[in-house]
């Protein structure tokens, strides 16, 4: 049979052609011409399955446009090609019109022909291909003629295989040499920006897609951030703003699970797509991972094939991606690790250099305790050009007694030239702070410029509203103000006064109190004034505080110290005037009255006695001698005037219980009981022990006389806190006193009693008010009678040490 | 004819003070203390005291409360002391005026003068 020579024919034809050493293009090319010359077909035509694509392109054609080659793309099931292969079945059609699988290409030629026969190229069950034969005449194909030409595509589908195989293979080995590069360059360098950046460039190649962008995860914050981009994209600005939260979009959930997103249909996505996600067709994203740790990802967007037509991502473009970000994830992780360690270091050695300039600084303000060198010495630290390098500085103190903000010190040059020349001085001769410092004196440079003076006439009261310095006192922070006219913050006064544009405050803080403020500017060089010199600042400020603080209570001690010698030396004298005194004054009084009888009867006689009597010499003379005695009497006395109180720092207690002690006989002899409940921390009062002693004489044999028949007395002393004072109060039990007489008993003279002046309730009402005290009476009419004595208390100045003696002595007399 | 009591101690100084105001035009009556002034007191009704502090027996301080006591007898006192001191404490509220012991006796006569409205 003809046909089945024919058949054997094109077969061995074919199977030779397969065999061929010729390229798959050109066996393609053979084949098709080889059925049309032998099998007397009109046409034919093979689509190849593209690589990666669920679709068919036209590679081989004879009776077709020529220029459709490698242009028509059919997906599977998209005509009748499609639809075989599709189907993996071949398929016969006498009248392509009326068929409703077609699908026209026009001018590709095929609309020239009436049937067609339509054959899968099957391997191992997979569609690798499909071979279509066309007929212009109308004609119905014998099974034969199916079968033949299935058998062909048979034929053809082990050496479509091999070159698939074959191109596989040489796609992968240039996949592995580009990979190779990829390592080779990632490990070339250390530098971050660079390595990234080729990971981004070198993937985008690699693939073949639109454009790459490389987000990491920032440890602090779990955000995704754009660190690369490569490729075209319309807004990056936009793209590289965008901050990806874990878990939001491929990117977000990419780098939560670590699992790698194909996306080629972006309605179909299995997550949400973010917006800057949803501007591409299609996207791949892969996780970068480092010891099981996701760092971040890296995704392509939009491949293209050689011709620049957009194509889905392939399972395999994954895999490749995946193999770049496994080998850049750790180059990346390497690189941070290094930019880490070498920004750790240059802080560190930043930090090894604030420490020594902070040392120097500290060692001088050690120097001295004198408040004024030291405000100097912080100053110059400030402005040293070696040191916190600012233009000017000046230091304001808190003064808590008027509440102001008080400028101390400015320093800084008046001019630009002077600025100029004072740096370029300094900066001739390198000097080290410390040298500076001791070369520069405490007299010169500085004191006295006109930017010092109109600093020391800086005073703010301490209140909202007066400008950045008071609000840096107010709110214990300092301020870093650009734009020092536009900030509603700031004080024009000041910034007229002193010229401030930009500036910079920080608080002075000692034990939790600010004491001062310094403010900096850079005026002459414009220099900004950037968060790593307030740091600086700050840490000087701290030092400052306390050696600020440091100079105060040393000079506060100096002062005190002072007092107390001056004090010391005035009790001595005044101890010995009281001995002198006290004799002076008995020897006058005794004196006195002879001196006035001599004096008296003097003047009587000088009276009598006529001018002209020679006697009358004599008499004038002994009344001139006796004034002149008594003006020395009154002037001995003068020393000796007990009236006026002696104040002194007096301690209550033990004067109460002097009192006691004094009165204890008595107490004894008419069966009185005493209780003392006398508080462990009673506060010295300032006044003169001997009358407050007589105060309490005075009330204790009172109460002892109200109960000459026994009794409880009732000492307490107490201290009132809020009020300042120290409480004592002498109860009775002697029945009170008659309602009528209550108000009487500080007049003077009034008593209820057979013995005595009256005048003791009078006096002690009197010395206690010059205390600046006051006494208050209880009275219980039928019980007894309770007097308040409250003395104002030097606070502060508590018994701490005497209390135990106290509670001691208490528990001895209970 | 104004009457004055001077209490005194000091002999001297009684004798004094009577010759000096017998001068002036007043009838003077003399005690040593306060209980002889009492006496005087209790006789007669004198138009003002001088009277000194430190006596042995009833002393100034004890009798002048006896006198301020007293009160259908209101009898003006002047205080006639050596001691200085003692100023603060009586001029305020205990006499009409204290005037320390001196040999011209000008302050004391004025002051007299001007209690007993003269």
């Amino acid at each position: 049979m003809g046909n089945s020579i024919i058949e054997f024919e094109v077969l061995r034809d074919i199977l030779k052609i397969s065999n061929s050493t010729l390229d798959l293009h050109e066996r393609l090319n053979q084949v098709v011409e080889e059925i049309v010359e032998k099998m007397h077909f009109d046409a034919c035509a093979i689509y190849l399955m593209r690589r990666g694509r669920e679709c068919l392109t036209l590679k081989a054609a004879v009776g077709l446009n020529a220029d459709f080659i490698n242009e028509i793309c059919l997906n599977v099931g998209e005509g009748i090609t499609g639809w075989v292969a599709a189907k993996k079945t071949p398929v016969a059609i006498r009248d392509i019109r009326s068929d409703e699988r077609r699908r026209d290409f026009p001018g590709c030629g095929e609309e020239n022909y009436r049937s067609m026969i339509s054959a899968p190229i099957l391997f191992l069950g997979k569609c690798l291909g499909v071979i279509d034969v066309w007929t212009v005449e109308e004609r119905a194909f014998t099974e034969n003629e199916i079968h033949l030409l299935f058998s062909i595509a048979d034929g053809i589908s082990g050496s479509v295989r091999n070159a698939q195989l074959y191109l596989d293979v040489s796609k992968q080995y240039e996949e592995l040499v580009a990979l190779y590069d990829l390592g080779r360059a990632l490990t070339s360098t250390l530098e971050f920006q660079e390595l990234i950046g080729l990971m981004t460039r070198k993937s985008t190649e690699l693939i073949g897609a639109g454009g790459a962008i490389l987000h990491l995860l920032d440890d602090e914050d779990q955000l995704l951030k754009v660190k690369s981009m490569y490729g075209l994209y319309q807004d990056p600005e936009l793209i590289s703003r965008t901050f990806v939260p874990l878990g939001e979009g491929v990117t977000g959930r990419v780098a939560q699970d670590g699992n790698p997103r194909m996306i080629n249909a972006p309605d179909q996505a299995d997550v949400e797509l973010l917006p800057s996600e949803r501007l591409f067709a299609s996207m791949l994203c892969v996780p970068l991972v480092v010891k099981e740790k996701v760092i971040g990802t890296l995704s392509l967007h939009e491949k293209t094939d050689s011709a620049g037509t957009m194509v889905p991502f392939h399972q395999d473009d994954l895999h490749l991606l995946m193999a770049v970000a496994n080998q850049g994830a750790m180059v990346v992780e390497n690189s941070r690790n290094f930019e880490r360690a070498e920004r750790l270091l240059r802080e560190n050695t930043e930090r090894a250099n604030d420490f020594a300039i902070l040392y120097e600084i500290s060692n001088a303000m050690n120097t001295t305790m004198n408040l004024d060198q030291l405000l100097q010495i912080i100053l110059k630290a400030v402005t040293f050009g070696g040191g916190l390098n600012f233009n000017r500085a000046v230091l304001l103190l808190v003064n808590e007694k008027t509440n102001t903000l008080q400028g101390m010190l400015g320093v800084g040059p008046d001019s630009g030239e002077d600025a100029y020349r004072i740096w370029s001085e300094i900066g001739s001769k390198n000097m080290s702070f410390k040298e500076w410092i001791s070369s520069v004196g405490f007299s010169r440079e500085g004191r006295g410029s006109r930017f010092d003076q109109l600093a020391k006439g800086i005073r703010i009261p301490i209140e909202y509203g007066n400008g950045v310095l008071v609000l840096t006192v107010l709110e214990r922070k300092g301020f870093n103000i650009k734009n020092a006219w536009e900030d509603p913050r700031t004080n024009p006064a000041i910034l007229e006064a002193m010229g401030f544009e930009s500036f910079a405050t920080v608080p002075l803080i000692s034990q939790d109190r600010v004491v001062g403020v310094i403010i900096v500017d850079n005026l002459y060089n414009k220099r900004e004034i950037t968060d790593e010199d307030l740091r600086r600042l700050e840490l000087c400020a701290n030092q400052a505080g306390l050696a600020i603080e440091n100079a105060r209570v040393y000079s506060d001690l100096e002062y005190a110290n002072r007092s107390l010698t001056e004090l010391q030396d005035r009790l001595i004298q005044s101890e010995k005037m009281a001995a002198l005194g006290e004799m002076a004054a008995s020897i006058a009084h005794e004196i006195r009255n002879p001196l006035v009888s001599i004096g008296g009867f003097a003047r009587r006689l000088d009276s009598k006695l006529d001018a002209a009597n020679p006697e009358k010499r004599y008499s004038r003379i002994i009344v001139k001698e006796v004034a002149r005695l008594e003006k020395v009497l009154q002037e001995v006395l003068a020393f000796s005037r007990s009236a006026e109180p002696v104040f002194q720092e007096c301690d209550v207690v033990e004067v109460l219980t002097d009192g006691l002690e004094v009165l204890e006989e008595g107490f004894a002899d008419c069966g009185i009981q005493v209780v003392k409940r006398i508080d462990g921390n009673i506060p010295k009062v300032h006044g003169d022990a001997n009358q407050i002693k007589q105060v309490f004489i005075n009330l204790l044999s009172n109460a002892q006389q109200a109960m000459s028949q026994g009794g409880v007395l009732t000492v307490e002393c107490t201290c009132d806190e809020t009020e300042g004072c120290v409480v004592i109060s002498v109860q009775d039990t002697g029945g009170g006193i008659a309602e009528e007489v209550i108000t009487n008993i500080f007049n003077p003279f009034f008593t209820t009693k057979h013995t005595g002046t009256g005048l003791g309730l009078s006096i002690t009402h009197r010395v206690v008010e010059m205390h600046g005290g006051n006494i208050q009476v209880k009275n219980d009419p039928g019980v007894g009678v309770t007097f308040l004595v409250t003395l104002p208390a030097k606070m502060g100045e508590g018994r701490e040490g005497s209390s135990l003696k106290l509670s001691v002595r208490e528990s001895g007399s209970a | 004819m104004k009457t004055i009591l001077i209490v005194d101690d000091e002999e001297n100084i009684r004798a004094l003070y009577k010759e000096e105001l017998a001068d002036e035009g007043y009838d003077v009556l003399l005690a040593s203390n306060g209980y002889e002034a009492l006496e005087v007191l209790d006789a007669h009704q004198p138009d003002a005291i001088i009277l000194d502090i430190k006596m042995p027996g009833m002393d100034g301080v004890n009798l002048l409360k006896l006198i301020k006591e007293r009160k259908e007898n209101d009898i003006p006192v002047i205080i006639c002391s050596a001691y200085e001191e003692y100023k603060q404490d009586f001029s305020l509220w205990a006499s009409e005026e204290y005037i320390v012991k001196s040999s011209d006796l000008t302050k004391m006569k004025s002051a007299l003068k001007r209690i007993l409205h003269e």
